[in-house]
């Protein structure tokens, strides 16, 4: 169990499930006939309070996804948070941990997708990553899990240029950045590769064509998270 | 229904409700994603057959009350105003 620390929405979440089931409670000691008193409070018991947990709850969970610690949660990804979370670490995930702005929703901040329905593909992927885990990941070792796993497919400069938008004028005086300036917004040369700024985590493993990973024998052909 | 059926539903209704509320509840404790993914689809499928359930309750109570009331009156005798 993670630390007790309770957001605002957590604590609203809590005193609605506490008053529907005390309201649950008292009627199922009490038993009293079914009036109309009886079905108001029921109302509140059943219906208006549980809501309310739920409504609550479902906001709280959907920014618990998004923390750094229910990314580490799934030990194959204990090595990628816990260098995202070292003060001395100089890999891009950390420095951007520490920027403010990403803080502990840093895993998040670089790897949600894009556009309109961003939130929607990028929980839809981390639905696919759960499967994985307890499918293909969940016994395999955080050594073994370091050599597997991959990215499904090339990191978007385009997460990179929600903040670097590659338009500030001492941005393109940079002479790497102008040689390939077309090549970077194109998505054909990645910012975060061994020739640019580095890979974003220190055990990263660049993209393999996926026959290769197969033929490798890894889990899941190599199609890991 | 009988009164004694409704009462026997109503304390399914609670009894799930309770389930539900502690399956929500899970991931406050557990931010992690299977309380999460328990939270957000078996909680709320389990309160919602609840609060259906009760639905379905209060509405078979409340056919039943219309169909013991005299025809053409439109309101029970105890809510009249007395003219005298």
């Amino acid at each position: 169990m993670t630390a007790l620390h309770f957001p605002l929405l957590a604590v609203i979440a809590l005193a609605f499930a506490c008053a529907s089931a005390a309201i649950i409670i008292g009627y199922l000691i009490v038993r009293p006939e079914l009036r109309r008193a009886a079905k108001i409070w029921l109302l509140f018991g059943l219906g208006v309070f549980p809501l309310g947990v739920a409504f609550t709850g479902n906001i709280q969970g959907f920014e618990a996804t998004k923390k750094r610690q229910f990314c580490g949660s799934c030990h194959v990804m204990v090595p990628h948070a816990s260098d995202s979370d070292a003060t001395d670490s100089s890999s891009l995930s950390s420095r951007h941990g520490r920027n403010k702005l990403f803080g502990d929703e840093n895993c998040y901040g670089c790897h949600a997708d894009y556009g309109m329905f961003g939130t929607v593909v990028t929980k839809l992927g981390g639905m696919r990553h759960v499967w994985l885990y307890y499918t293909e990941y969940r016994t395999v070792s955080i050594a073994q899990a370091k050599e597997t796993i991959h990215l499904l497919k090339s990191y978007p400069n385009d997460n990179c240029m929600q903040c670097h938008s590659t338009e500030v004028k001492l941005w393109k005086e940079q002479s790497d950045h102008k040689a390939t300036l077309d090549d970077v917004r194109g998505g054909r040369v990645s910012c975060a590769s061994a020739g640019c700024h580095g890979y974003a985590h220190p055990n990263f493993r660049p993209l393999e064509p996926v026959a290769t990973r197969a033929s490798n024998g890894e889990p899941d052909g190599g199609r890991a998270p | 229904m009988k009164p004694r059926t409704a009462s026997r539903l109503i304390g399914v209704c609670c009894l799930l409700t309770l389930i539900a509320l502690a399956l929500m509840a899970w991931s406050l404790f557990d931010p992690t994603p299977i309380p999460i993914i328990a939270t957000m689809s078996l909680g709320q499928v389990v309160g919602t057959v609840s609060l259906g359930l009760f639905g379905y309750v209060v509405m078979a109570d409340l056919r039943a009350q219309i169909a013991r009331r005299p025809r053409g009156i439109s309101h029970p005798p105890s809510d009249r105003v007395s003219s005298g």
